[in-house]
């Protein structure tokens, strides 16, 4: 399991200019970033390689962030891998909150981040089935 | 042309009175009317729960003018909630024929009880009004207010039916079948908020008519909080005469005080209502023509009279008699209000009621702000709050379900639905003291 940084941001101008500008000055680096928005607010969820760091840079500076559980699964770079790996979770009936990934490695592997309720009981489905759960110590020295 | 002769027609009939005797009694007749309403008012109201232990000792014979009044301590809407439900009537229960509810609720409405003396009162009151401004027999009144516990829509449907107007009962909303009744059965004379007048105007627009096009004459405008530029854009549009009131379910309803045709200050009908302007903070009385709270008690009612009531509403009152020839007291649009109620498409709203349900989510931070906006000519509520930083954990459904049960909870208690505007912690202007908690910017669109 991997904690990603949530921050809640109005939508607005220069608001994901300054936030990534604590980060930028606590020398937390980025591995990922994705933004879900509604229209007048949104939340931006932070993959960073010392998200405890991120998270009281965050604190000191006044952002509303919340350090969060998610479950990063490494997937092969090729085509229909993620969609046997939701198959998976989908057969199972375990919901995806939220899913965005990253390539670690060109054409062959690849990082997809899963928010859900209880990601320890999806963790052991893709376990059991031979996926690669990516912990903190790893995922952050990538 | 025939538009033009109908109106020449009402014209002549103008400067009309519907009790012409009391209307314009003289005022030291008028005087002893009140100074002897008020010690019969003071003699029924000791049987009541309230003021049986308020009054106690207090003889009704030393009323000898209306201005012996000031040694009955205020009433407060305090009072009123305190003393919910039966607390102020003095008459049997079985006496009583309606009762009307401002907004709230919960417990905290503020309920008032007529007995068959008092609907014919007010009613008579309205048909003064309404005759006052110009209207009268032979007119099709639309009445596009709210009805049920709402005092303006029975109000003022009584006193259009005692003048021999016919009434369109059409409620407030479903604004398309307004104007078809209004096309369709050449509505004249009309009473609504001044923001549904306007937002019915801008329907027209959109279906094609010309607001100016319609039998309009006359439109009585109330219940919300409105600008003489307000007024003037609405007969404009309209190509009529609209004329403000004043009133408050606490003292009967609309027919408080009412613009004659004048249009140089509402009317307070003395007869019924004794008027003190009072300076809110230290409660002594002022000088005519200073600005003031209101403070009026009911002379005339017979199943709930309250003394002394502080409306909260800040106005003055107007020197000098009034060219229509009415002898009653004169008072200037309402200016505000001492607490901070608000008037929202026609409904109070507290901000301590919005503070209540706001409070009771642990999400919500304790900084909020209320913002009231003319959105096209409706009023928007606008609840702008910032999140507690330790309850947020980072999931966007949860806040937009947040926003959701928030929303519903404010409208269960205010009755009109809100716009929730998430803030970030910190955003809002922190205030020295006393925080500004509403921004109203409605009369400045």
């Amino acid at each position: 399991m991997v904690k990603q940084l949530n921050v809640f941001s109005e939508n607005k101008p220069g608001k994901l200019e300054k936030i990534t500008k604590v980060l930028s000055d606590a020398d937390v680096n980025l591995r990922a970033l994705k933004i879900s928005s509604s229209d007048a607010y949104g939340v931006i969820k932070f993959l960073v390689d010392d998200p405890e760091k991120g998270f009281e840079a965050f604190r000191k500076a006044g952002v509303t962030a919340h350090l969060k559980e998610v479950l990063a699964v490494e997937v092969k770079d090729t085509p229909g891998s993620l969609n046997r790996m939701l198959s998976l979770l989908a057969i199972n009936n375990v919901n995806i909150e939220d899913c965005y990934g990253f390539v670690i490695e060109d054409r062959k592997r690849a990082v997809i981040i899963l928010e859900m309720e209880e990601p320890a009981a999806a963790s052991k489905i893709l376990e059991r089935n031979s996926y690669v759960i990516i912990g903190s110590s790893k995922l952050y020295s990538l | 042309m025939i538009n033009l002769l109908y109106k020449y027609f009402f014209l002549c009939l103008s400067m009309a009175f519907w009790d012409k005797h009391v209307e314009t009694l003289p005022r030291d007749k008028l005087e002893e009317l009140q100074a002897k309403r008020l010690r019969d008012t003071v003699a029924r109201a000791k049987k009541s729960v309230f003021y049986g232990p308020r009054l106690k000792g207090v003889e009704p014979t030393v009323f000898k003018k209306p201005a012996d009044i000031g040694s009955i301590p205020f009433t407060t809407k305090n009072d009123l909630r305190a003393n919910y439900d039966y607390g102020l009537v003095c008459v049997p229960k079985d006496e009583i024929i309606r009762l009307h509810a401002s907004s709230g609720t919960t417990g905290k409405a503020t309920v008032i009880f007529h007995n068959r003396h008092d609907i014919d009162t007010w009613t008579e009151l309205l048909a003064r009004c309404i005759v006052m401004a110009g209207a009268g027999k032979g007119d099709v009144f639309q009445n596009m207010i709210s009805y049920g516990l709402f005092t303006g829509g029975l109000g003022f449907h009584y006193g259009a039916e005692r003048v021999g107007m016919l009434v369109i009962p059409s409620g407030i909303g479903n604004t398309k079948r307004q104007i078809q009744l209004m096309k369709d059965f050449h509505t004249t004379v009309y009473h609504a908020t001044p923001s549904y007048a306007l937002h019915v105007s801008e329907e027209m627009a959109r279906d094609g008519f010309d607001p100016k096009e319609f039998d309009l004459r006359i439109g009585f405008v109330g219940a919300e909080p409105h600008s003489e530029q307000t007024r003037k854009r609405i007969e404009d549009i309209y190509d009529m005469d609209v004329y403000n009131s004043y009133g408050m379910s606490e003292l009967n309803g609309p027919g408080v005080a009412f613009e004659c045709e004048e249009k140089c200050g509402m009317h307070l009908w003395e007869d019924n209502y004794i008027l003190e302007v009072i300076d809110p903070k230290t409660c002594e009385p002022l000088s005519p023509g200073e600005e003031g709270e209101l403070v009026v008690t009911t002379i005339n009612r017979e199943a709930m009279p309250i003394l002394r009531y502080r409306t909260g509403d800040l106005a003055k009152t107007l020197e000098g008699r009034c060219a229509c020839g009415r002898t009653h007291v004169r008072i200037s649009r309402i200016k505000g209000r001492c607490d901070d109620m608000m008037i929202i498409r026609g409904v109070n709203v507290y901000p301590s009621q919005i503070e209540d349900v706001l409070m009771s989510f642990p999400e919500v931070a304790t900084t909020y702000q209320i913002h009231l906006l003319r959105d096209g000519s409706l009023d928007a509520l606008i609840v702008k709050v910032e999140l507690y930083p330790k309850m947020f954990d980072g999931d966007l459904a949860k806040l937009k379900k947040l926003e959701a049960d928030i929303g519903k909870a404010i409208s269960d208690e205010v009755v009109v639905k809100p716009r929730i505007e998430f803030l970030e912690p910190g955003t809002l202007p922190r205030a020295e003291g006393k925080a500004v908690r509403v921004v109203d910017k409605r009369c400045e669109m």
